[in-house]
């Protein structure tokens, strides 16, 4: 229940961060065909591409780090049995939750200020306002730690969350396991 | 607590916590939170740190190339253009001995610079390739060999995310950089394809000659799929290298080049839809490692750790090669335990100064770097590629270890241009020099123009 719940809310985070990236290649397009053929680029493209960048990484967390896609290395963790592997996503579990807690307070007063003093960046007619960024991050975080009580959760219990093979579905295509 | 025996104790917990198999985003991350909270007393100002890193380390535009680029692949790899690509290589290449093998060759060093990661590209061409190969009568292990080894290609032909990383973490120009990766690429690529080419022609029962093999005609269909990829390249890198545009622009007309592909090949919005929300699973890790690693290299500095290790390696009288000779050595051992992109993260902070400091180049240090990283993904017990191979190959009978013997005589190309780059550094900077006029004294190897 609470896993399918999390699993959804957490895609549709992922997914609209997904084509917020690929809205962003149409609004550079914009800006370079503004810019080469009309001499008129789009004021603010740099301020919005860059904010942009740490919204769609908090954007996609929770859902990456519930669906266990952050890399690991695997040298000694497959070669562990059952109890052993459990006992290292445990670990991993509670620092990941201590680390998105520290952001999170680390976050915070400076997105108090940044409501308070209407926190803003560029030049010109487009002023791109942060504080959202700055709200968004420390929400995101919040739910990255969630994610983080959930798996901790499975791997003490044993049980586990919801996996690739579940949703399997007609993917073509090449799937790729690691970024790297 | 003095801040070096503090870095000192975080980079011992940092490799432990890494080798155990802790997130390696998190492992960076939490090093850096109580590193700093060790050194300064107070964790809310250690979390005040990392709060603020998480806000202000990507908020580059510069950033943008790694989401815009991995779109670009997802769209390509989801159109099916990868078989296209192959048929037309193989049509281009009738009359070559080992054709097939070469076809491979090519057309993963086109396919694996568009999808910027070596590991689609040794997926799609275990599936499409090597059925080919064994049907014409090709060794298993030289089949094999030839999808993996060719795969690596992909990281040093850019647009590669390996090369972007690197220069987010040296801060160094990533439109240089893949500039520099152009001629190491084209050299490794032709090397490979003529061990390929030659093989057959000395062991022709290894490779036999495929005459008859379905490839003597192409459709429209596939020339405009498999030339839309060879296109889609030769813009992306053209406005680079032309300084019409910066690397992010680039990616950005490469994510949408690769949508209009994918829409011509067919894919519909399910497929679209797909490929965009299957991007997240591979920018967010990749962002995210970004980001930790900038909390780490903080540290790093504020220990005073980099400078103590540089005066004391350029003190000690040691020659520059010697150095940089270890260091390939500690990439290589690494490449067997490590993904790549977790090695540059966790080395080129501290190697990089060492090696600047030895007046080396960045741009041909970056190459030396990344051959000798990527060398790695072909090597036991941990090589990614072999495995990425082993998991896709359609003949469930292929064992680790015909792969691995397949792709040590690419290992050691790897290694041959590795040592050419290194006592010809102009290999990765002349083409710079040719698109900007900016000329490079090279202190290390030999320099043609003095």
């Amino acid at each position: 229940m609470v896993d399918n719940i999390f699993n959804s809310v957490t895609r549709v985070c992922s997914t609209i961060a997904a084509f917020w990236a690929l809205a962003l290649a149409f609004l550079i397009l914009y800006d370079i065909t503004g810019r080469a053929f009309f001499n008129s680029p789009f004021d603010g493209t740099i301020e919005i591409v860059a904010n942009s960048m740490v919204s769609i990484l908090f954007l996609q967390m929770p859902y990456t780090i519930y669906r266990g896609a952050h890399l690991r290395t695997a040298v000694i963790y497959q070669n562990l049995g059952d109890y052993g592997q459990r006992a290292i996503d445990v670990i991993v579990a509670l620092l990941g939750i201590w680390f998105f807690y520290s952001i999170a307070l680390g976050g915070w007063e400076d997105m108090i200020i940044g409501w308070e003093v209407d926190e803003r960046e560029g030049e010109g007619s487009i002023r791109v306002p942060i504080y959202p960024v700055r709200t968004l991050l420390v929400i995101f975080a919040a739910i990255s730690l969630i994610a983080y009580v959930i798996l901790g959760w499975h791997a003490l219990f044993g049980s586990r969350p919801i996996s690739d093979e579940d949703e399997a579905g007609g993917i073509e295509g090449a799937k790729v396991d690691s970024p790297l | 607590m003095d801040p070096t025996t503090v870095v000192i104790l975080m980079l011992i917990a940092l490799i432990v916590m890494v080798v155990i198999g802790i997130h390696i985003g998190i492992s960076l991350g939490i090093t850096a939170l109580v590193g700093t909270w060790m050194m300064f007393g107070t964790y809310e100002l250690a979390a005040g740190q990392v709060g603020s890193t998480s806000f202000f380390a990507l908020r580059n535009f510069v950033f943008a190339v790694i989401p815009l680029f991995v779109l670009m692949g997802e769209f390509v790899s989801r159109s099916g253009s990868a078989g296209d690509l192959y048929r037309v290589m193989n049509f281009a290449m009738k009359r070559v001995p080992g054709r097939l093998a070469v076809a491979t060759v090519a057309g993963n060093a086109i396919f694996a610079a568009v999808t910027g990661t070596s590991l689609a590209s040794a997926a799609a061409f275990s599936r499409l390739a090597y059925p080919e190969m064994i049907n014409a009568g090709y060794s298993r292990k030289f089949a094999l060999g030839s999808v993996a080894g060719s795969a690596c290609l992909g990281m040093l032909i850019p647009p590669s995310v390996l090369l972007i990383i690197w220069g987010i973490v040296t801060e160094i120009s990533i439109g240089f950089l893949f500039l520099a990766g152009i001629l190491p690429g084209i050299i490794l690529a032709s090397l490979m394809a003529v061990y390929s080419s030659g093989t057959a022609m000395i062991w022709p029962e290894v490779a036999p000659s495929t005459e008859a093999s379905g490839a003597d005609k192409l459709s429209l269909q596939e020339i405009i799929s498999g030339g839309g990829v060879i296109a889609l390249i030769f813009v992306v890198l053209g406005t680079i290298w032309g300084g019409l545009t910066t690397p992010s622009e680039a990616a950005a007309i490469g994510a949408l080049g690769g949508l209009i592909l994918a829409l011509i090949k067919g894919v519909r919005w399910d497929g679209i839809r797909e490929a965009i929300i299957d991007s997240g699973k591979v920018i967010a890790p990749i962002l995210f490692l970004l980001l930790t690693a900038q909390m780490y290299a903080r540290l790093l500095t504020t220990g005073g750790i980099v400078g103590l290790i540089t005066d004391t390696i350029t003190g000690s009288g040691f020659d520059p090669n010697v150095a940089i000779l270890v260091m390939i050595i500690i990439w290589l051992i690494l490449g067997m335990l490590l993904d790549s992109g977790s090695i540059i993260l966790l080395t080129v902070p501290i190697f990089w100064p060492i090696a600047q400091s030895f007046g080396y180049n960045e741009y041909s240090f970056a190459i030396i770097g990344i051959l000798a990283i990527e060398a790695g993904l072909l090597t036991p017990p941990v090589g990614l590629l072999v495995y990425a191979v082993k998991g896709s190959v359609p003949d469930k009978s292929v064992q680790l270890s015909e792969i691995f013997a397949g792709s040590i005589p690419y290992w050691i190309l790897m290694l041959i241009v590795l040592g050419l780059v290194w006592i010809l550094p102009g290999l990765a900077t002349e083409p710079i020099t040719w698109s900007t006029g900016i000329n490079f004294n090279h202190q290390i190897g030999f320099d043609w123009r003095n």
